[in-house]
């Protein structure tokens, strides 16, 4: 490693072209905008930052310098969500209808020593997790055009489990449970649950529905995974009928292609 | 989004992308909390299909 030192080191170093921000959520508009301003890309970690005013100002500064801004996750960049979308774009689903995802699980005190950040304004189940599926849904339908939601907390307070501070407690800032409808531009809908209160764990459940077949993504808090497409019946107890027309009978296009990349 | 620079074309990760996501994130805070819904102000263009050749591992610099 040729060089270390501050975020400061790395903004005056005149080698650096791409800085990568990996800074808590708190700061992340922050960071980015002083790297924008030094005249370096930047790579940042999600979300892109916490308010609308601050993450547009820093895309703006960003186009007006010439400079790029790419956003984690990079997930939806890999064989999973992106055979997904080959398969959708091929019609193999016919025309996509709605998708429901789900990530619950009893939350991230159970294993981190120092869990209060992670149910602070700015995460929660919601900013923390839920770009994963929320980008997921916005590659694969496009522009959400209007959102509804519910949210709960289980606890206002919940308590450290492992570690040195175990027992002390923290407060619990946004729901710490939201179910969020979401309406596309496309027509589509979104169903999509996201808990740090739920006993049973499910993880990683991205299902898109369409007119001709539904497809099982993988969880797109990873690169890859397994993909089912299941094909509608033609009628209560026969075989799935194939889709409709020889053209839509080829198999999807890449998807050996596409894990190839990743193995 | 360092070979799209390269290669002078738009990155699949934007920040466009990005903002779009935070935004439907927030206005689900606000639904939330209100009890009403939230409409959207920011939309992305259409997110480009990945090369089903693109290969993650090559070098980019």
């Amino acid at each position: 490693m040729p060089a270390s030192g501050t975020a400061q080191d790395v903004l005056d170093h005149p080698g650096v072209q791409v800085v990568v921000n990996l800074t808590i959520p708190a700061v992340h508009a922050e960071v980015s905008s002083a790297a924008i301003a030094a005249g370096k890309h930047v790579w940042t970690e999600k979300p892109l930052g916490l308010d609308r005013e601050s993450t547009a100002a820093l895309l703006t500064a960003a186009d007006e310098a010439g400079l790029r801004v790419g956003c984690a996750p990079d997930t939806v960049l890999g064989a999973g969500v992106q055979t997904a979308k080959r398969a959708i774009v091929d019609g193999l689903i016919g025309r996509p209808l709605f998708a429901q995802t789900s990530m619950q699980w009893q939350g991230p005190e159970v294993f981190h020593p120092n869990p209060a950040f992670l149910f602070a304004k700015g995460a929660g189940p919601l900013l923390d997790i839920g770009p994963y599926y929320f980008t997921t849904l916005v590659s694969l339908f496009g522009t959400v055009d209007k959102v509804a939601a519910m949210g709960l907390k289980a606890r206002e307070e919940r308590e450290i489990l492992v570690g040195p501070n175990a027992g002390q407690t923290f407060p619990v800032g946004p729901p710490s449970t939201i179910s969020v409808l979401t309406q596309f531009e496309g027509g589509q809908t979104g169903t999509s649950l996201v808990s740090f209160d739920s006993p049973l764990a499910r993880q990683g459940v991205v299902e898109i529905h369409g007119t001709e077949g539904s497809l099982v993504v993988p969880d797109p808090n990873t690169f890859e995974g397994r993909i089912a497409y299941v094909r509608p019946f033609a009628a209560f107890g026969e075989a799935p009928r194939s889709r409709s027309g020889s053209r839509s009978r080829r198999p999807v296009r890449s998807p050996a292609a596409a894990w190839a990349c990743w193995t | 989004m360092i070979r799209a620079i390269a290669e002078g074309r738009p990155h699949v990760a934007s920040g466009e992308v990005g903002y779009h996501v935070l935004d439907v994130m927030l206005s689900a805070e606000e639904s939330a909390a209100s009890g009403e819904f939230v409409t959207v102000n920011s939309s992305v263009s259409e997110v480009p299909v990945v090369p089903a050749d693109f290969d993650p591992l090559a070098r980019t610099v």
